[in-house]
């Protein structure tokens, strides 16, 4: 149950970038999954309709009241982990449980696959007066380790 | 037609839980103040092993302040186990959520007054899943395995048992009777996690407290040197 929490994090993180960019409805979602992440990709689609889609408006909660995210698609990449071997430095697949390295048999490091992050959104934005605004914008990216966390 | 923008983020979803433990994490540093997170399922002996320990340490080191955080979805029973033991203790009640977070943990302790280079035990809620995925600030994450639960259990919990410090083979009295296997659990161990230290003790016995105490007593050590002279 703690994707409702995730989710929760999501919608307030795109509610603000949508207003630093003059977005008035965001029409896609896209987020990263790490296969050791803990969250489950359906209990994250569950929470994102949950908290997008108010069922009568008259009970839609103030994440929703506006309608900014109202029909937003949500595209979910699930990300395999990687292990690195620490004896030959050889990067592998993690699938379920335990991982030795395929060369030489040591226990390997993840090096990837603990991560949940927000990757990119696309959304409406009123034309600009110079005709048509930026069609993608590059924010700096967080510390890759804060990422991977 | 409105125009469309594409804006790429690269933003954590824990970002917010983020910054609640590195406030936790700063404010631990400067009190020199050890913090262990104890996790595990309900029932594999996380508050038998704490009351254990809290009555060891204060035996090694009688000046050393000790401090607890209980997480429970619900009741105060633990907290009322460990209070007894003259701790001071916070109570966390999750209402039926399934981990505790940082910003609980920060809260919790607003309600202790945290004297410099102690230790502090957090116990996570009853789980094997949801709490290895929420840093709380603390600087060892232990994982405990009880010997009902089965020896196969670090293979299907990898993320929990991949991610910590220590795991602590617990209720080892019991391997006869449940038919644990302690080698082969330690095995896994080391195949997931091989810089895992693993103790095999028993709590409700005192078999194999002292080197699970020690270790804890060489981290509190190295704690304290980070304490700020001046802030406390």
């Amino acid at each position: 149950m703690h994707e409702l929490a995730l989710v929760d994090q999501m919608i307030r993180i795109l509610r603000t970038k949508a207003r630093e960019h003059g977005a008035t409805r965001i029409t896609r979602v896209r987020v990263v999954v790490g296969g050791l992440s803990c969250a489950s990709p359906w209990a994250l689609r569950f929470a994102f309709e949950a908290l997008t889609r108010p069922q009568r408006p008259e009970a839609a909660g103030p994440l929703q009241a506006d309608g900014l995210l109202a029909g937003a698609a949500l595209d979910i990449v699930e990300r395999p982990a990687v292990a690195r071997c620490p004896r030959c430095g050889q990067e592998f697949p993690l699938d379920e449980a335990m991982a030795a390295c395929p060369r030489c048999g040591s226990a390997g490091k993840v090096i990837s696959g603990t991560e949940v992050y927000l990757e990119s959104f696309e959304a409406e934005v009123p034309e600009g007066p110079e005709g048509t605004p930026k069609d993608q914008v590059e924010e700096p990216k967080e510390d890759p380790a804060c990422l991977r966390r | 037609m409105p125009a469309t923008v594409k804006v790429v983020l690269g933003k954590s979803l824990r970002e917010a839980n983020e910054t609640w433990a590195g406030r936790v994490r700063d404010k631990l540093r400067t009190l020199g103040t050890l913090a262990v997170n104890l996790m595990g399922s309900p029932g594999c002996g996380k508050t038998t092993l704490l009351c254990a320990t809290l009555q060891r340490l204060r035996g090694l080191a009688p000046a050393m302040p000790l401090y607890v955080v209980e997480g429970d979805p619900y009741t105060t029973r633990d907290a009322e186990a460990v209070g007894a033991q003259g701790v001071p203790v916070v109570q966390i009640n999750t209402r039926g959520g399934c981990h505790l977070d940082a910003r609980m943990v920060d809260e919790a302790l607003r309600h202790l007054d945290l004297k410099p280079r102690g230790t502090l035990f957090i116990e996570n809620i009853g789980n094997l899943i949801c709490p290895g995925g929420f840093d709380l600030g603390e600087d060892l994450r232990v994982a405990l395995l009880s010997a009902p639960e089965g020896n196969d259990k670090p293979e299907k919990y990898a993320a929990m048992f991949r991610r910590c410090d220590a795991v602590v083979l617990s209720k080892m009295d019991l391997c006869g009777p449940t038919g644990f296997d302690p080698g082969l659990a330690r095995e896994a161990v080391r195949r997931l996690n091989p810089a895992a230290a693993v103790f095999s003790l028993s709590a409700r016995d005192g078999t194999g407290m002292g080197p699970w105490t020690e270790w804890l007593m060489d981290r509190a050590a190295a704690k304290r040197s980070t304490a700020d002279p001046g802030g406390v």
